[in-house]
């Protein structure tokens, strides 16, 4: 599971550098995991709570406090959009789609995310003699 | 909480359970005070769905009280820490929100910052609330701006010129003093000057009297000539009014003893300004007046414009001054002969009187002195001298206490119109407020529920209705300061200085309108509030929509815009009609030459000329036209027509000069020349012109027109015994049912009438009748008009008129003038004017009330049509769903259209009846506002109910057609 922050501000954190702090970073993760998931379909929030689960086996799990946190915070941001759908038999849900805007930052996100990797790696795997 | 097992078709109740404990939850961190209705729903809703599909596929099924509750705490542990996340981005600015929203954790702020917090967020929200809703915003302004503005000029303008009070010290210790004569024309006439010298010599009650008249004066500045008019006043004047000046003197008791000699005048402020560019040095300088140099000794106070509210003075001379400028008096006929000095000659009365109260006298002490001074005065001077003095409040006073009346009748039927669009205003507001406080009326509801405090609704919603009276407001005066700009500027073609100051917003009237609309908004803004606040919030939260209004609320609405709808039917009313008067104005013939005929107008007083001088140059003048080949014809005349320059005479026929005066009837007359009907091209209808032989020793005659005919000779046609039924003019309605055989103007020639008081034993000779014409307005109808031989009867103030070959109008006026300055180099002209421009000026007055009746009623024709749009589109709205219900039911879409229409047109029906029912029983106060047009002219009363119908007929009907068109399943589901 991952606990974000919810203390920290928002707005700094939007303007925070990739490489920065580890909270900063984890939060940054979840919402790549978020933007990633609604790249193919759209899906509403329980949706996108259970795939995270479910791709992670289980190590990610987000509460719903967690979860609507992160979904607000990405269509303030106007990553995403969300609209009410209705269909005969099931609940009234919210379902998210990727705007543009999200699909310009999760590219950077995941370049981002590479570089971050590739220098974890450097340092983590020793060099070869 | 009542659990059921989950199947679909009970989705709905757990999620019901789940909602209330998350609004519970939200409730308890303040989100309902400092997020807005929709931000705080969404946030409600979207938890609730999402926390049920948690729940859902948990498979979580509470089964005890606290169960749901349990769980939801442990899925969102901290609620104050979620709700400020997610709140984060919607509040309100940050400082504002934390003071307003959690003021417990932030400490004790000092009161005042945290009012004016408060202050600042409920602004902010107002505003932000009011953004959301731009058509009623908008709306709601306009309407408040319209009312305001519109309400503030013309109160202004009629303050300004009827009712404000008098720019001197103490004016309610001025009273008015006037004559009364049992049988005088008036019932409040002037005084001679020598009876204002006894009054003021013999008062005791009052600590001074002073006198003035208005005249007529030519004022050479600088070789600049122009006409305008001053005022001759007594050397008390000034003191006893208590009136001061901004430079120099004001005339004093000292003019008075020097008899007029050195002449001095005061200048008006607005005089000293416009022609001597405010120079401080400007005492000592010299005008001309009459031709007669006066030397500026001061400039009157700014706000000092003379006793009579509607004339503007261009200066003040003392009245020793008016032999000199050959004035005072009649001025009409003030070259009449006089062995008697102006100022000693206690049979003209021409002097407005005044004094003001002394120390320890009342008002009722100085009537009961003036009965006992004028029992004296009159005893002393039988006939001559009023045997009553009638005093009045000065400042009760208009303009003259025998017309004022009118004056004020008809300028408080134009405020009561004003006032009408003030109705529509706040009835329109009031139905917009209401309209969006039901339609709030869950919102209200739901924020309550959310742990919003009713104190800080109310103070919220109050906040909004500020924020839009204060933006009407400032619409509103900007309205009312276009209006000033533009209102002087109208073309109102009278020919005097009009003394009002409508460049000016009178701060009371402004902060008047401001009120009460405020209150409008305040009253009708609050109450959706505080009635939903009453109203138990979970009623209103269950219902799926708050379709039901309850009765009072739906006929207040309908209530109010009934009283919009009325009042349009009035304001449109008066609107059609003035715009009917002044159409039928204009088609109307002036019984004259309009086109290539102009004339010019000269006063011997004016030019400073003995009557002698003057017909010379008339003569002159005349002879030069009459010789030059372009001009056709060329005649003269004492008065114009349509010049507001009217002169009437007693006329007494023949067999009845022992009548009563009461009798004895009025009749218009002028003095003209044969050459006058050629240049104007009224036609003789029999008899014969004025010729050579009608000199000036020559028995006097006359020429009439067929009005007078009908009038005054044709009911003693034939039967002419003695001459006993004169009094034809009770018998004048006979013209209109076909007995009309007094039309004959034969039998008028040689029927012989005295003229004037009765003094004159002189008998007048009818030779011949002319064609009627227009005499004072285009409106009215064929009035008796006496034509005299200026040869007999001389005018030293004369008219020249000129018709040329198919010149133009604009080729003869400059002919005339030419013409003049050739003869005369330094002539003052009156009037140089074409017969168009006279025409088109006399309707001036109907086009500037015309258009501004007009643009009155298309106002409040908009507002109410905005109303009723809104409180259709709000009915139907509120029947959305009982409409898809019948539409899925299978109702007919043409039915349902019908059916809404005829709720609209129903409600239209009422209020024009109503309209129609006050606009029929007011007909008295719409005919003191109009003049020559009947108020109850069906054609405007069918156009404007037309109108209205029709206006009504697509403000229901757009709507209407939304509703029908409406997909029925959308219908069902509409909240």
């Amino acid at each position: 599971m991952t606990e974000t922050d919810l203390t920290h501000d928002t707005v700094t954190e939007t303007d925070s550098d990739s490489s920065s702090a580890n909270p900063e970073k984890k939060k940054a993760a979840a919402e790549m995991l978020v933007l990633s998931l609604l790249e193919e379909q759209q899906r509403h929030g329980y949706d996108i709570a259970k795939r995270i689960g479910e791709r992670s086996s289980g190590v990610l799990d987000f509460h719903a406090a967690s979860l609507y946190t992160l979904l607000s915070r990405l269509e303030t941001r106007g990553w995403i959009a969300g609209r009410w759908v209705e269909k005969p038999g099931t609940r009234r849900r919210r379902f998210y789609r990727l705007t543009d805007a999200g699909r310009a930052a999760l590219a950077a996100e995941r370049r981002s995310w590479a570089a971050f990797v590739q220098a974890v790696e450097q340092v983590l795997v020793p060099e070869p003699a | 909480m009542p659990t059921h097992p989950q199947t679909p078709a009970h989705e709905n109740a757990p999620d019901d359970a789940l909602r209330d404990e998350v609004r519970r939850r939200l409730r308890a961190t303040g989100a309902a005070e400092r997020l807005q209705t929709a931000d705080l729903l969404r946030l409600e809703e979207e938890m609730t769905s999402l926390l049920a599909d948690y729940v859902a596929d948990a498979g979580f099924v509470p089964r005890e009280q606290g169960e749901t509750a349990r769980w939801i705490d442990g899925q969102i542990p901290d609620w104050q820490a979620f709700t400020d996340e997610v709140s984060a981005p919607f509040d309100t600015p940050r400082g504002a929100a934390t003071l307003g929203a959690a003021p417990r954790s932030t400490g004790p702020a000092p009161l005042v910052e945290r009012l004016f917090g408060t202050l600042r967020r409920d602004v902010a929200f107002a505003v932000r609330s009011l953004r959301k809703a731009p058509g009623f915003a908008v709306a709601a302004i306009l309407v408040l701006g319209l009312g305001i503005g519109f309400n503030v000029s013309i109160f202004t303008v009629l303050d300004s010129l009827i009712f404000e009070p008098l720019p001197v010290a103490d004016a309610d210790r001025l009273v008015s003093i006037y004559g009364h004569f049992e049988d005088g024309p008036l019932a409040y006439e002037p005084l001679s000057p020598p009876d204002v010298r006894d009054l003021a010599a013999a008062s005791r009650t009052l600590s001074g009297v002073a006198a003035f008249a208005t005249t007529n004066l030519s004022t050479e500045i600088d070789g600049r000539v122009h006409a305008g008019i001053g005022e001759l006043v007594t050397g008390d004047y000034f003191r006893v009014l208590g009136a001061g000046t901004a430079v120099g003197r004001a005339i004093e008791a000292s003019d008075e003893a020097a008899g007029g000699d050195p002449m001095v005048a005061v200048l008006a402020h607005r005089m000293w300004v416009s022609e001597f560019g405010a120079d401080p040095d400007v005492v000592g300088r010299q005008v001309r007046l009459n031709g007669k140099p006066f030397t500026i000794v001061g400039v009157a106070a700014p706000e000092f414009r003379g006793l009579v509210k509607f004339l503007s003075p261009d200066l003040w001379v003392p009245l020793e001054s008016a032999p000199i400028l050959r004035t005072g008096g009649m001025v009409s006929s003030g070259d009449r002969n006089q062995s008697v000095p102006l100022l000693d000659d206690r049979p003209r009365r021409w002097l407005w009187t005044f004094g003001r109260l002394a120390d320890g006298a009342d008002f009722e002490a100085a009537a009961a002195e003036m009965e006992v001074l004028a029992a004296a005065q009159s005893q002393a001077h039988p006939e001559v001298s009023p045997p009553e003095l009638r005093l009045m409040p000065t400042r009760a006073v208009v303009f003259m206490p025998d017309f004022d009346g009118h004056l004020v009748g008809a300028s408080s039927g134009v405020l009561l119109l004003v006032g009408l669009v003030l109705v529509i205003a706040c009835a329109n507001l009031a139905n917009v407020l209401l309209a969006r406080g039901l339609a709030r009326r869950k919102e209200i509801a739901t924020r309550l529920s959310l742990g919003a405090g009713r104190l800080a609704l109310v103070r919220q919603l109050l906040t909004e209705s500020l924020v839009l009276a204060a933006a009407g407001g400032f619409v509103g005066l900007l309205i009312a300061f276009a209006a000033s700009r533009g209102l002087p500027s109208l073309p109102l073609g009278l020919p005097i200085p009009i003394g009002f100051d409508a460049a000016r917003i009178d701060v009371r009237v402004f902060l008047f309108t401001l009120l009460l609309t405020s209150l409008a908004a305040i009253a009708f803004g609050l109450l959706p509030a505080l009635s939903a606040a009453r109203t138990d919030v979970a009623t209103v939260l269950r219902e799926e929509s708050v379709r039901s209004d309850s009765r009072g609320r739906r006929w207040l609405i309908r209530a109010l815009v009934l009283s919009q709808l009325a009042s349009s039917v009035v304001l449109l009313l008066v609107a059609g009609l003035a715009v009917r008067g002044l159409v039928r104005a204009q088609q109307v013939d002036p019984g004259f030459r309009v086109d290539d005929t102009a004339f010019a107008t000269f006063w011997a007083t004016t030019q400073g000329w003995e009557p002698e001088r003057a017909y010379a140059f008339y003569d002159a003048l005349a002879e030069r036209l009459d010789s030059m080949p372009d001009v056709v014809a060329v005649g003269r005349a004492g008065h114009m027509p349509l010049t507001l320059e009217v002169n009437f005479e007693s006329l007494r026929p023949e067999g009845g000069e022992n009548l009563p005066d009461a009798q004895v009837p009025s009749v218009q007359t002028s003095s003209v020349d044969a050459g006058y009907f050629a240049a104007m091209d009224i036609p003789l209808r029999s008899g014969r012109m004025f010729a050579d032989t009608d000199g000036e020793d020559a028995p006097k005659v006359a020429l009439v027109n067929e009005a007078f005919v009908r009038r005054y000779v044709a009911n003693t046609d034939g039967a002419d015994t003695d001459g006993a039924d004169t009094d034809g003019a009770n018998t004048d309605g006979a013209n209109t049912d076909g007995a009309d055989t007094g039309g004959e103007p034969r039998g008028a020639l040689g029927r012989r009438f005295q003229l004037g008081d009765g003094v004159s034993t002189e008998w007048v000779r009818v030779i011949g009748v002319v064609a009627d014409s227009k005499y004072v307005s285009l409106s009215e109808e064929p009035v008796p008009y006496l034509y005299q031989s200026l040869e007999q009867e001389p005018d030293s103030s004369q008219s020249i008129v000129a018709r040329t070959a198919g010149g133009g109008a604009q080729a003869a006026a400059r002919l005339l003038r030419r013409t003049a300055l050739e003869i005369e180099p330094g002539v003052v002209f009156q009037q140089v004017s074409t017969q168009e421009a006279l025409v088109s000026r006399s309707l001036g007055p109907a086009r500037v009330a015309s258009g501004l009746l007009g643009a009155l009623g298309l106002l409040g024709l908009v507002l109410s049509s905005v109303g009723l749009y809104g409180v259709v589109s709000y009915a139907v709205g509120r029947r959305t769903h009982e409409i898809g219900i019948r539409m899925a039911l299978g109702a007919d879409r043409g039915k349902v259209l019908a059916s809404i229409l005829r709720d609209g047109l129903g409600l239209t029906a009422v209020g024009v009846g109503l309209g129609l029912a006050a606009a029929w029983l007011g007909s008295g106060v719409l005919a003191s506002v109009l003049t020559g047009v009947d108020p109850t002219d069906p054609l405007t009363w069918a156009l404007v109910i037309t109108f209205l119908f029709a206006v009504a007929g697509v403000a229901t009907f757009l709507p209407a057609r939304r509703a029908a068109s409406l997909d029925p399943s959308m219908a069902l589901r509409h909240d």
